[in-house]
C-alpha cells in the first residue's frame, strides 16, 4: 500500500488495512524506544498513539503529507516518548532541534490536547460494557438506533435513545471528576 | 425525556452539525452568555474525541495482535524443528510400552514432522484467527502435533484416507479397543472447501465483531459442536450440506464423526501437557475437490465450551497422490 492509499483507508473507516500496512513501521520505533530508557510495552502503547494521531489528523481533514508516513510515524512517536520521559520525571531530552524542525506538524501538535483527548478516552473505560457498545455503536459505526435497538436488545428505538444519552450523560459527569482529579494534581 | 437529556441532544445536534442555521447561530450566543452551557458543550465535544479514539484504539490493539502473531508465526518456523524432537521422544514412548524407555530412547525411528506451511492466500486469515493451531500434514506418516494450550494430538499414518465411496459405515468404526479409552469424546471434524466464499464471508465478518462463536458455528453451518458431544456418542452422522451456492462445486461438506481420542499416559503428561491419540479411520468426502482437505479437530479437555482458541485445523496433503494409503476395501 502507497501511503496514499492508506490515508484514503484511514478516511474510508478501514483501519484494519491501514494499520496492518503501517505496522511495518513499527521495529524502527520500538528500537528507538528501548535505546532511549523504554519497555517493549512503551514502545506499544506508544506506537498505538501515533496511530490514534495519525488517525484524528486524517479525520480532521488538516493533514497533508509532507513527510513519509513512516517518518511522520517516527516523530510523532519520538515526541511522545519525549513527553512521557519528562512526564516519569527523567531528564534525558531525546529531541533534537533538527526533529523540532524538521517537522513542523509536531510543534503544531498541541501536547495538551492530546492528554485531553486521551483522559476522554479514558472516560469510555468508566462505563459499563453496554454502555461503551451503545456509544461505539452509534457514534463511531454510524448505527441507527432502530438496528442497535434490534442487536442490543431494547425494546425500542425510543429506548434505545434514550439509554444512550443517559450512558452519554453518565459518561460527561465521570469525565468532569477525572478532569477535576487531573488538575487537582 | 428528562430535561438535561433534552439539552444533552441540543448539544450533540450543535456539534455535529445537524442544528438548522438560524436555530444553530442562536445557540452560539446561548453558550457565549452561559458559562455552564459552554462547560456543558465543551465536555460533551471532548467526549466525542473520546468514543472516536476509543474506537480507534480498538483497532490499534487488533492490528497489534495480529502483527505479533505474524512475528510468532516466522519464529515457530525457527523452533519448529526442536519441537519436532521433543515431540518424536513422546511418540516413542507411547509406541513401545512394553519395552524399557531407556532403550527406546537411543533408538533410531522417522521423526514425526510439525509442518507450519505458508497457507493458500484465500484461507490465511482463517489460519492466523486459529491462533497458530494449525497444522499441514501428510497422510502418510505418523504425525503428532502440539496445539498451543500444549496438547498433544497424535495422528496415525493413514488415519485419513479417501475410503468413503459406498463403504461409509466401515470406514467410520471406531469403536474398537473403546475400553482403554479414558476419555472417549466425541470431536466434531469438519471437511471444508477453501473456496467457499459464503462462508468465508460470514466468518471473517463474525470474527470483525470479535465474535468467536459464531465465527465457529457459521464455519460449521448448521453444527453445533455442543449438541454433538452429547448425541454422537454412539452413532456416527455424515451429512452433505448444498448450503445454496450457485456453483455447485461449492459444497460444503460437514462430518461429524465419532472419533476417538485416547489419553496415552506418558512421561510427557503433565499438568498443562497431556497426550492425546486420534484413532479410527476418518474419510475424505470432497474428495474430487482440487483444494487441500481441512479439518477442524475441537481440542481435547474442553468440556463446556468449544472456542477459536481450543480448535485445532490439520490439513492433509497430497492424498491422492500418495499411492501407499491402503484403503479399507483393498484391506479385506
Amino acid at each position: 500500500m502507497t501511503d496514499l492509499e492508506i490515508i484514503e483507508a484511514i478516511k474510508n473507516k478501514r483501519n484494519d488495512k491501514a494499520f496492518g500496512a503501517l505496522y511495518k513501521n513499527f521495529p524502527a520505533i520500538r528500537k528507538m524506544i528501548i535505546s532511549n530508557n523504554g519497555l517493549k510495552e512503551d514502545a506499544e502503547d506508544i506506537f498505538q498513539e501515533a496511530l490514534i494521531i495519525l488517525c484524528s489528523k486524517v479525520n480532521q481533514g488538516d493533514f497533508k503529507l509532507t513527510a513519509q508516513l513512516g517518518t511522520f510515524l517516527y516523530s510523532v512517536s519520538r515526541f511522545l516518548w519525549n513527553d512521557e520521559l519528562k512526564r516519569r520525571g527523567r531528564r534525558n531530552d531525546i529531541l533534537t532541534e533538527v526533529d523540532l524542525f524538521e517537522n513542523s506538524s509536531l510543534t503544531e501538535f498541541a501536547m495538551e490536547e492530546e492528554h485531553k483527548a486521551k483522559l476522554a478516552e479514558k472516560t469510555m473505560d468508566t462505563l459499563g460494557e453496554r454502555c461503551k457498545e451503545l456509544l461505539l455503536l452509534f457514534y463511531t459505526k454510524s448505527m441507527k438506533l432502530q438496528e442497535i435497538a434490534i442487536k442490543m436488545g431494547y425494546n425500542s428505538e425510543n429506548t434505545a435513545k434514550n439509554q444512550k444519552y443517559k450512558c452519554l450523560e453518565m459518561a460527561k459527569k465521570n469525565l468532569k471528576e477525572l478532569q477535576l482529579k487531573q488538575y487537582s494534581k | 425525556m428528562r430535561q438535561e437529556l433534552e439539552l444533552m441532544q441540543k448539544i450533540e445536534q450543535y456539534l455535529l452539525g445537524q442544528m438548522p442555521g438560524g436555530e444553530a447561530s442562536a445557540f452560539e450566543s446561548e453558550i457565549h452568555a452561559s458559562k455552564e452551557l459552554y462547560e456543558q458543550v465543551e465536555l460533551q465535544k471532548q467526549l466525542m474525541k473520546g468514543i472516536q479514539r476509543s474506537a480507534w484504539r480498538q483497532d490499534a490493539v487488533q492490528a497489534f495482535e495480529k502483527y505479533s502473531f505474524m512475528q510468532k508465526l516466522w519464529k515457530w518456523g525457527y523452533i519448529g524443528t526442536s519441537v519436532v524432537a521433543v515431540v518424536s521422544l513422546g511418540y516413542l514412548y507411547t509406541q513401545k510400552e512394553s519395552t524399557e524407555k531407556k532403550e527406546m530412547l537411543s533408538e533410531k525411528v522417522q521423526p514425526q514432522t510439525i509442518v507450519n506451511e505458508s497457507m493458500p492466500a484465500d484461507t490465511a486469515n482463517i489460519y492466523q484467527l486459529l491462533n497458530g493451531n494449525t497444522f499441514v500434514i501428510n497422510s502418510s506418516r505418523d504425525t503428532i502435533v502440539k496445539t498451543k494450550e500444549g496438547n498433544l494430538i497424535e495422528i496415525p499414518k493413514e488415519l485419513f484416507n479417501d475410503t468413503i465411496a459406498g463403504n461409509t459405515k466401515d470406514s467410520l468404526l471406531t469403536k474398537k479397543g473403546a475400553k482403554e479409552i479414558s476419555q472417549a469424546k466425541i470431536y466434531t471434524l469438519h471437511f471444508y472447501t477453501p473456496s467457499y466464499k459464503d462462508s468465508l464471508k460470514k466468518w471473517k465478518q463474525s470474527v470483525q465483531d470479535k465474535n468467536y462463536s459464531k465465527a465457529l458455528r457459521s464455519m460449521l453451518s448448521s453444527a453445533n459442536p455442543k449438541s454433538y458431544l452429547k448425541t454422537s456418542s454412539k452413532e456416527q452422522e455424515i451429512s452433505e450440506k448444498n448450503t445454496g451456492s450457485e456453483n455447485p462445486k461449492d459444497t460444503m461438506y460437514k462430518a461429524v464423526l465419532g472419533l476417538n481420542m485416547e489419553k496415552i499416559d506418558n512421561d510427557l503428561n503433565t499438568k498443562n501437557s497431556k497426550l492425546y491419540k486420534l484413532k479410527g479411520k476418518i474419510p475424505f468426502i470432497n474428495k474430487t475437490s482440487k483444494n487441500k482437505n481441512t479439518i477442524l479437530v475441537f481440542d481435547v479437555d474442553n468440556k463446556n465450551k468449544t472456542s477459536i482458541d481450543t480448535a485445532i485445523v490439520i490439513e492433509i496433503v497430497d492424498k491422492l497422490k500418495n499411492k501407499s494409503i491402503i484403503t479399507q476395501s483393498e484391506k479385506k
